[in-house]
């Protein structure tokens, strides 16, 4: 499974990204938005988990990031991972493209879990 | 920001060059006249794809600094290989015409290393309308000042379009490889290249077929009087040391066969 990891913090991007690696996983990288973007239009993944807030003075340019997955890749499985849970942020990303939200922090293995089942479902 | 990907890019030495020739069709031979020089971002970044690095650099509207990266470290490859002679570098046309002082500063680096402006064709890449028309007016005069001829990229594809080739007065004319790809199977590719040959002949440009993969496309391509490809029938993007020996060989090219398509440019309009 390829996975596109999205997050501005890097000592956690790094984190799952050697979690994700260790259980065989393909990982791809971004720690902003304009690079995620660019990267979801040049690559393929299995699944994506996404940050809302990346790194910018325009604030949650996540949002932009899910519109990008939805235009470039329609179905596949979206986690939106993010420490704004607020139920209008929430509803905000699961409209705007994220099949499941979950607040920071939550375990690794609990992201793999919820990844997987997803990718089963969808 | 100390991670963010754009340092990275502008990092002194970061960005990296390969060659790409493209050759001129003589009866049975084929000989390199023009080396591409296509840009490379840093290795184990997102910008080592090629696609990724140049719409990076567009969504952060950083066009005329990375390209002032690209062409610093292409300039300094070229003027390693002793038996280049012609060579072009791409160039956003928002660098062009947001950047006035972008063709000026070319200017002093080539001086600074000891090549020849009229050596340099300027391949304008273009994406988007974030400029002043009237600093790309400019631009492209101080490029015929500087003594370098433009090559318009891309034709065919999305925004490299009529006005562009009204405004730049191109020598050279790049034809996408969406309408070379097929094109020995398919007469509506047929249809273009007989009008794009006759545009290209009534403004004086010269067409260069980009993306040529097979015998089959060459023979239907020269049939349509174009004679200089560049593609993977040919060569693939490769090293200085690699280039200058392909400038010292003529090539017969290899037997027909599709290869995939991994390399390309600044590929689409966002």
């Amino acid at each position: 499974m390829r996975i596109l990891l999205i997050d501005d913090d890097e000592e956690l991007r790094a984190a799952m990204e050697q979690f994700f690696l260790a259980r065989g996983c393909e990982v791809l990288c971004a720690g902003e938005m304009e690079e995620a973007v660019a990267v979801i239009r040049h690559h393929r993944f299995d699944a994506a988990i996404v940050d809302l807030e990346l790194n910018s003075v325009e604030g949650l340019d996540g949002f932009s990031v899910l519109k990008a997955l939805r235009q470039s890749c329609p179905r596949t499985p979206v986690i939106v991972y993010s420490g704004h849970s607020s139920p209008t942020i929430t509803n905000a990303a699961l409209r705007q493209g994220g099949n499941r939200f979950i607040a920071k922090p939550a375990s690794l293995p609990h992201l793999l879990a919820s990844m997987e089942e997803l990718c089963q479902v969808l | 920001m100390p991670g963010a990907l754009i340092d990275k890019i502008l990092a002194p030495g970061a960005v990296s060059t390969v060659f790409q020739p493209i050759y001129e069709v003589n009866t049975a031979d084929l000989n390199p006249v023009i080396i591409e020089c296509l840009s490379r971002g840093p290795a184990s970044t997102n910008a080592a794809h090629p696609g990724v690095f140049f719409e990076y650099a567009q969504l952060k509207g950083a066009e005329p600094l990375v390209d002032r990266a690209c062409i610093l470290a292409a300039l300094h490859a070229v003027a390693r290989i002793a038996n280049c002679r012609r060579f072009s570098i791409n160039v956003f046309a928002a660098t062009l015409g947001q950047d006035a002082g972008f063709v000026p500063w070319v200017a002093q680096q080539l001086e600074r290393l000891h090549l020849n402006p009229s050596n340099l064709i300027f391949e304008l890449v273009e994406h988007g309308e974030a400029w002043d028309a009237q600093i790309l007016l400019s631009s492209l005069r101080d490029i015929r000042a500087l003594g370098s001829q433009i090559a318009l990229d891309d034709v065919g594809l999305a925004n490299s379009n009529f006005q562009r080739i009204l405004d730049c007065k191109p020598e050279f004319l790049k034809l996408d490889q969406c309408i070379v790809r097929d094109c020995d199977r398919d007469s509506r590719r047929q249809a273009l290249l007989k009008s794009l040959g006759i545009i290209a002949k009534d403004l004086g440009s010269t067409l260069i077929a980009e993306g040529v993969e097979t015998h089959e496309e060459m023979t239907v391509l020269r049939r349509h009087d174009i004679q200089l490809f560049q593609g993977f029938l040919f060569s693939r993007p490769v090293s200085a040391a690699e280039v200058s020996a392909l400038l010292d060989a003529t090539v017969v090219p290899k037997p027909p066969q599709r290869v995939p398509q991994l390399e390309y440019k600044r590929l689409r309009a966002i």
